[in-house]
């Protein structure tokens, strides 16, 4: 009787201790945790610069940023800084090197479209700051990889979907005006993926009457697209090789109140397209698998933490998607 | 004495057990008080760091901006004024870079710290160029500037960082709290069940033996001494002590008690088997009295017979002869061995010359039969005890008719018991006669006074022979006659 109360005693006690030192280990491995965190090895310090994603230009960076950003929370290995900047700041490159700089990054993520000075990218080389594209390759900026859109596959994948939902007609090619050659190279890989398909679809019903490159000027090219329909009544698809160009397109086919008529289906998803998609002024969209970019960005870059040349000259293509206006709505512009 | 350090090995006294009852309620308590006072502590000081670290964000830019009109005006003017002005923004804007940067672990924060770093640098340096190379601090300037700039265009993100770690650090605040209400609800949860189980017990442990020793004190005032003992084995504490020792005070009461009662039970015995002996022997004494008292008549009878057999011979009558030596013989039996103890033979031979005597007076009509086993012969009886039953048969039985009237005497062994029998086929009783006959046989009358020999004083020889182990059964029935069986012990 004696003994088991001793022992009732003792065990009573224990749990007590344990409580307590249950208590002061949760608070010590909490600061500990902290103290960890400060001391830890140097990591790779990665930039990627992106604008808001309602200003007229694509999106994509902005996507594979906040993409990037989830996946790379936390990441002891890897300090992302994802940095959203104003417009101006966004188109010019050199900023963005500049800043990247003196930011003593190890990377900067940029989009390829966008390189128009390849002499800034040798700066960038000569600070030691390597390069990761996205959305658009530039491969004699000395990049280190590339994660994006195979444009080629991107253009047979949107005449296809003209195809199965028109069942063929007259179309027409728009695109915007040339503002870096990066982008007219992207733009024309989907123009040859567009005109490949129809060449291998024997007997294709598709005919291609014209191509038309637009004005920088959004009334402009409106006007231009009106002025297309109207002397070409019968064309039935417009195959918009980037969004404005898409954009300007829905515009011409509400005044005309011809949305109905012509499919339209263009490239990438900004703001305005995804109000186009819900507005009935464009049909499809092809679009970028955002996610997939931003989780193969951010596998290249822990691959880069371990071993700085374990990137070199690595291309990694993602798949794309046609987005219609019954995905528009859900998150992430799906 | 080891069964006592046993019992005391296990001691602990009320007033410790409520001591340690004290201890650890102050110690539980004491250490909840610790953990919410840790736990508020950890949240203030959160809550202080998060606006510390806010409003040295918010200092950090309005030093900037101060910087950028110093940096202006010490390009276009430059003064001792304005470059103290400069190194104390530059100091303050790195100072405020470093605790950020050490505060708020992100990436646009480190970011911070390294544009602040190389403004710092290319500030410092600005500020020791000489005044006189204009197009070098122009470019130096450029420099510190661009820096500046790039902080600028930065701002929202490093404001974006801000009220990330803000938000991270509410709710990692709320995450601990949430963990230490948990805590503090489970433990408190614990602790609250020990005490409330820990209370109970102590009070039933200490309830229990007082409402119980309370009832058997009630029931000790109320009279009822069966009181089941309940000793303790081990003696827990005092309470445990005081039953033990009532149970030990009502025990040895009750023997006390029990002794007493058989004390007296003794004295009332001794002082009733001494009244019994004296009432023995005063009624011996009148026996004997009346013993003697009834030798004078039959001492006068019996010589009176004798002179009339002398009398008889003389005159040649030789039945009257005959009868007067038979009557003196039988006086002369009842005179010398009436107090006697015979053997049943002698006893069995007197009753014989009563019945002839008894034949000289009603001839043929009286029939008589007298069987003695063997083993029964030589069997001590007291004396005279047949006598008086063929006495009562021919008084009570025969009557007037002339019809033959038949007395049968049979001894016999019955196992451990003899049995002798006086039956006659006279008047017999009837049920009323025979129920008062069998009372009068059971009544013990020390005093009784009546004649010597009758049935009743018979019986009670018998009794006094043989120590109240003689039986009597006397079996009747109207015009058929009386049976008496006489039951006396073998030796």
């Amino acid at each position: 009787m004696y003994r088991k109360k001793k022992a009732r005693f003792i065990v009573t006690g224990f749990v007590f201790a344990m409580l307590v030192a249950a208590c002061v280990g949760g608070l010590c491995s909490r600061f500990r945790k902290n103290t960890e965190t400060q001391t830890a090895a140097e990591p790779l310090r990665a930039v990627i610069f992106s604008s808001e994603p309602n200003n007229g230009v694509s999106s994509t960076i902005s996507h594979v940023a906040v993409q990037l950003k989830k996946e790379l929370e936390g990441d002891e290995k890897v300090y992302l800084s994802s940095h959203v900047v104003e417009l101006g700041h966004y188109r010019d490159l050199e900023y963005k090197v500049n800043t990247a700089i003196d930011l003593d990054s190890d990377v900067l993520i940029l989009s390829g479209s966008s390189v128009r000075d390849l002499e800034m990218l040798k700066k960038l080389k000569d600070a030691g700051i390597r390069l990761i594209f996205v959305d658009g390759d530039c491969p004699e900026g000395g990049r280190d990889a590339y994660v994006g859109t195979d444009n080629q596959a991107a253009g047979r994948l949107a005449a296809r979907t003209a195809l199965e939902k028109t069942g063929g007609g007259k179309a027409v090619i728009l695109s915007a005006p040339q503002i870096a050659s990066n982008k007219t190279r992207s733009r024309e890989q989907r123009r040859e993926g567009i005109m490949s398909l129809i060449a291998e679809e024997e007997g294709s019903s598709i005919e291609i009457l014209t191509e038309k490159q637009c004005s920088p000027d959004s009334l402009v090219t409106k006007a231009e697209v009106k002025e297309l329909l109207l002397t070409s009544p019968e064309t039935g698809i417009l195959f918009c090789l980037d969004s404005a160009s898409g954009i300007a397109a829905a515009a011409a086919l509400k005044e005309l109140q011809k949305t109905e008529e012509v499919y339209v289906i263009c490239f990438d998803l900004p703001m305005q397209v995804e109000e186009e998609l819900t507005s009935g002024g464009i049909d499809a969209a092809v679009v970028q698998n955002f996610e997939e970019c931003g989780c193969i960005c951010a596998k290249l870059l822990r691959e880069m933490a371990e071993d700085s040349e374990a990137v070199k000259n690595r291309m990694e293509t993602v798949d794309c998607r046609i987005v219609t206006a019954k995905d528009v709505g859900e998150p992430d512009g799906k | 004495m080891s069964q006592m350090e046993n019992s005391k090995k296990g001691f602990v006294s009320i007033r410790k057990k409520f001591f340690r009852y004290c201890v650890w309620l102050v110690l539980c308590l004491f250490l909840i008080i610790c953990i919410s006072l840790a736990a508020m502590i950890y949240c203030d000081r959160s809550s202080d760091r998060v606006l510390e670290n806010y409003e040295v964000f918010s200092l950090f830019w309005n030093d900037l901006e101060d910087l950028d009109n110093l940096l202006y005006s010490h390009m276009q003017t430059p003064g001792v004024q304005t470059e103290k002005g400069v190194r104390e923004r530059l100091s303050s804007l790195m100072s405020g870079a470093e605790k950020l940067k050490y505060e708020i672990l992100d990436p646009r924060i480190e970011d911070l710290f390294i544009l602040t770093s190389g403004l710092e640098e290319n500030g410092t340096l600005f500020l020791e160029m000489d005044a006189e190379k204009e197009s070098v601090r122009v470019d130096q300037y450029s420099c510190a500037n661009r820096y500046r700039m790039e902080l600028e265009s930065l701002k929202r993100n490093f404001y974006d960082a801000l009220e990330n770690y803000m938000i991270k650090r509410r709710s990692r605040m709320k995450e601990v709290q949430m963990m230490i209400w948990a805590g503090l609800l489970a433990g408190g949860g614990i602790i609250f069940a020990y005490f409330v189980r820990y209370t109970g017990k102590i009070t039933r442990h200490i309830l229990n033996p007082v409402s119980n020793l309370t009832q058997q004190f009630q029931k000790i005032i109320s009279g009822n001494t069966e009181i089941r003992l309940n000793y303790l084995e081990r003696e827990a504490d005092e309470l445990d002590i005081l039953n033990n020792v009532f149970y030990r005070m009502v025990e040895t009461n009750n023997r006390s008690m029990q002794e007493l009662q058989n004390k007296a039970e003794l004295e009332r015995n001794l002082a009733h088997t001494q009244v019994s002996n004296a009432n023995l022997r005063a009624r011996l004494d009148r026996t004997k009295l009346r013993l003697l008292q009834s030798r004078v008549s039959p001492h006068f009878m019996f010589n009176t017979f004798n002179i009339l057999a002398g009398l008889a011979i003389a005159e040649g009558a030789e039945r009257t002869r005959q009868f007067a030596v038979k009557t003196a013989k039988y006086f002369r039996y009842s005179l010398v061995s009436l107090d006697k103890t015979v053997r049943l033979r002698e006893e069995i031979e007197n009753v014989r010359l009563y019945l002839e005597i008894q034949k000289a007076r009603f001839g043929e009509r009286l029939l008589t039969e007298l069987t003695v086993s063997e083993e029964c012969e030589d069997i001590l009886v007291p004396a005279m005890i047949l006598q008086p039953f063929c006495e009562n048969a021919i008084i009570h039985g025969m009557g007037i008719e002339s019809r033959p009237f038949r007395i049968r005497i049979t001894a016999s062994k019955k196992e451990t018991m003899f049995q002798i029998t006086v039956e006659d086929d006279g008047a017999g009783m009837n049920t009323e006669r025979l129920a008062s006959v069998k009372e009068s046989l059971l009544e013990w009358d020390e005093y009784d006074d009546s004649d010597g020999i009758g049935v009743k004083n018979t019986f009670q020889r018998l009794q006094m022979y043989y120590e109240g182990q003689a039986r009597c059964l006397i079996e009747s029935t109207p015009g058929e006659g009386t049976r008496v069986e006489l039951w006396v012990p073998v030796g």
